[in-house]
């Protein structure tokens, strides 16, 4: 057969992914990946150098959909650094908590892809299900489900009181059971790990070369892992033992996402029993002192990293961001190559999702009078709205379309 | 008139286009309640089929443009001629002949070759891909799906619906030992469907909509009916070859005809809700490895059986 080139764009194939992807085909496998990177960019780095360092939070918090916690904590450590600061004990357990959630809720979303991926939607609705708990605790601790900001530089600005300690650890009693539930599902059910095995196969050796991070290389049996490689925060006073598998194919990914939620949530245990008293925050001053900064944190995708130089001004004079993403984006070409184009969606969510935020409050305009609607009142009222309407709006659809 | 009334009413197109409608409504209902959905309301796919056809029409200029424009309608066309040579309600069906039953299999492969023609021919490299998945899955799938439907035929040496029928109504217990075949037959019929797990010509999730990628508006609203109606024929066959008991009165042989149908749509929609999209290597390994040398058992079987009985 001759080869055709096919694109796989933000349309076609995977909506939530931006980049642009170029595939020939030869026969039914992959020949060649061309894979232009920079599909959207935000040139966010340029603008964080024209905005003071708590605007460049929020910019930075906003910096891909998922990852709020990581690209804050990371952005503070940095600027703590500079200013030489000793962050508070409890305030980093606080962060230690919230990027332990965040990884759950990131792995569960990155599950859920997987099962789309292959056909199993029901697989995927449960999944998003499951998520959902572990945002509505993120909610209540941060405020937002998706852009839970705890973050301030210094520490972090929401305390973890009594009620949601209680919240959290049930809802990980619960989240634990189901993640056991659907962690069997994915290692036993025959016909998912037939499609899973020898998907996207990187050996150890060429995820070493092409400088995989995070679940793509530990998947590999690549040990990197930033939280057990150079501590940072309250990881320093706990035991990460980095999980691997040694498959290498998107089974082996999908062990590995499994068992790092399954250790997470034991982290989160062990940082609720352990949350020392104290103050959340220490003074970081307006200007930093001139000088440089790089941190590397371990975000749920992988090894994100920080470079922050100041010259004293009231914002950063250089900004640089590596995340994971970044950082696989030959690795995706390298696995992408040689497989079966059924399998190219599958590798496009082994490497990354992006989604957008969600919002929590309305606010309701009519002439002069202005109203919030709260998130409690939004919920509630989303569903009664499809309770009544079950029946109706059907009806009164297909009229329309008459 | 009766003819004219057999054809267009009852039970020729009308019923079949009402009822396939109702049968996407239900299973889409079905799949979305085991996935803890709410699904869609009851009217959408009447909705959905509205909307496609007040659609304005486009030909991509590169596609055949007579193919483009008679290929949805010629599967919609053999899905509903299929469905009148298929008993409901009664042994008979609208024009009972013997030898329907191979016309009927015949008549069902026509939608899958469509579906290929219209990837094919609409000039895209999305439609091409779909298109060549559809052809190759039909390799796989058609023969298990043909062996189990002529497993019951053989034993009641007969190729007509009607004497199938008659066979088994002497004979009950009989039915029993065609139950692999019967499984045989959902299992396959799904790649007829192209439902999951044999969705891979239309999987959106990496070429488009794969062969129906160009088609838009009437056009993919007649491919969408086709696979409605398409479902109902399947299901009514299955029911026929497998089930072939029929009451005496009209009224309640039409009630358990709904019940069988609905019967085998509820265990279609558990399989699909079960199962992972296979890729075309997997699925030729699941029909040529499982379910052919199961149906070749089945055969064989079959054959003894009948040696001992007649």
């Amino acid at each position: 057969m001759t080869q055709r080139q096919l694109s796989l764009k933000p349309s076609a194939p995977d909506g939530e992914n931006k980049n642009c992807l170029w595939v020939t085909m030869a026969s039914d496998r992959v020949a060649e990946v061309h894979l232009p990177a920079g599909g959207s960019h935000q040139g966010v780095e340029k603008s964080c150098e024209i905005h003071s360092y708590m605007q460049d939070l929020l910019i930075l918090e906003r910096y891909g959909g998922l990852g709020p916690q990581a690209h804050a904590m990371a952005f503070c450590q940095a600027m703590e650094e500079l200013a030489g600061i000793v962050v508070p004990q409890r305030a980093e357990y606080i962060r230690l908590i919230v990027s332990e959630l965040e990884r759950l809720q990131c792995h569960l979303l990155w599950l859920a892809g997987t099962a789309r991926e292959v056909g199993y939607d029901a697989l995927n609705m449960y999944l998003m299900n499951d998520r959902e708990l572990v945002l509505d605790c993120l909610a209540e601790i941060g405020g937002n489900r998706v852009k839970y900001s705890v973050n301030l530089p210094g520490g972090v600005r929401r305390d973890l009181d009594e009620h949601i300690r209680t919240r959290i650890s049930e809802m990980l009693d619960e989240v634990g059971r189901r993640i056991k539930k659907r962690g069997s599902l994915f290692r036993k059910e025959l016909m998912l790990v037939n499609r899973l095995r020898g998907a996207g196969v990187l050996s150890r050796d060429d995820a070493a070369a092409y400088g995989a991070v995070g679940p793509l290389a530990r998947g590999s049996g690549l040990s990197r892992d930033v939280r057990a490689d150079e501590p940072y925060g309250a990881y320093r006073r706990m035991e990460v033992a980095p999980v691997c598998d040694d498959h290498g194919d998107a089974y082996g990914r999908t062990v590995v996402h499994i068992g790092e939620m399954e250790a997470s949530a034991a982290l989160i245990r062990r940082a609720l029993a352990e949350l020392p008293e104290g103050e959340l925050r220490a003074e970081v001053p307006e200007r930093l002192p001139k000088g440089e900064a790089l941190v590397r944190v371990e975000a749920p995708r992988g090894e994100l990293v920080y470079y922050l130089r100041s010259d004293g001004g009231a914002s950063p004079e250089r900004l640089r961001v590596f995340t994971p993403r970044e950082a696989n984006l030959y690795t995706l070409q390298k696995i992408i190559s040689g497989n079966y184009l059924a399998n190219i969606p599958l590798l496009m969510t082994d490497y990354d999702f992006c989604f957008g935020a969600a919002s929590r409050a309305v606010v309701i305009k009519g002439g002069e009078e202005q109203r919030t609607v709260g998130w409690e009142q939004l919920r509630d009222f989303s569903r009664d709205y499809y309770l009544r309407h079950e029946a109706g709006a059907g009806r009164a659809g297909a009229e329309k379309e008459e | 008139m009766a003819q004219v009334f057999k054809l267009l009413i009852f039970p020729g197109l009308l019923f079949l286009l009402c009822y396939s409608l109702f049968c996407a409504a239900l299973s889409r209902k079905l799949d979305a309640r085991m996935q803890k959905r709410r699904g869609p309301r009851w009217l959408q796919p009447v909705a959905d089929l509205m909307k496609l056809v007040g659609k304005e029409r486009m030909i991509p200029a590169r596609a055949d443009q007579g193919l483009f424009f008679m290929v949805p309608a010629v599967a919609l066309a053999a899905v509903c001629a299929a469905y009148l040579y298929v008993p409901l309600f009664s042994p008979l069906s609208a024009h009972p002949f013997n030898g329907d039953l191979i016309v009927v299999l015949y008549l069902v492969t026509l939608p899958a070759i469509c579906v290929f023609l219209a990837g094919w021919y609409s000039s895209s490299v999305y439609g091409s891909f779909g298109g060549v998945r559809a052809l190759t899955q039909m390799a796989a799938y058609q023969v298990p799906l043909l062996m189990s439907l002529l497993a019951p035929a053989l034993l009641a040496d007969s190729w007509s619906l009607q004497g199938i029928s008659q066979f088994y109504t002497e004979r009950p217990l009989l039915m029993l030992l065609n139950l692999p075949a019967f499984g045989i037959a959902i299992v396959t019929s799904q790649g007829k469907l192209m439902k999951s797990p044999f969705d891979s010509p239309i999987a959106g999730a990496e070429q488009g909509s794969g062969a129906f990628s160009e088609f838009g508006g009437r056009f993919f609203a007649f491919f969408d009916l086709a696979e409605d109606c398409d479902t109902v024929v399947t299901i009514s066959l299955i029911a026929a070859v497998f089930l072939p008991f029929y009451p005496a009165s009209p009224l309640l042989g039409f009630l358990l005809y709904l019940l069988k149908t609905l019967f085998i749509l509820v265990l279609f929609s558990l399989f699909h809700t079960l199962s992972v999209r296979l890729h075309s290597e997997q699925v030729f390994s699941l029909c040529w490895r499982y379910m052919v040398p199961l149906a070749l058992i089945q055969i064989i079987v079959n054959l003894l059986v009948k040696g001992v009985i007649v």
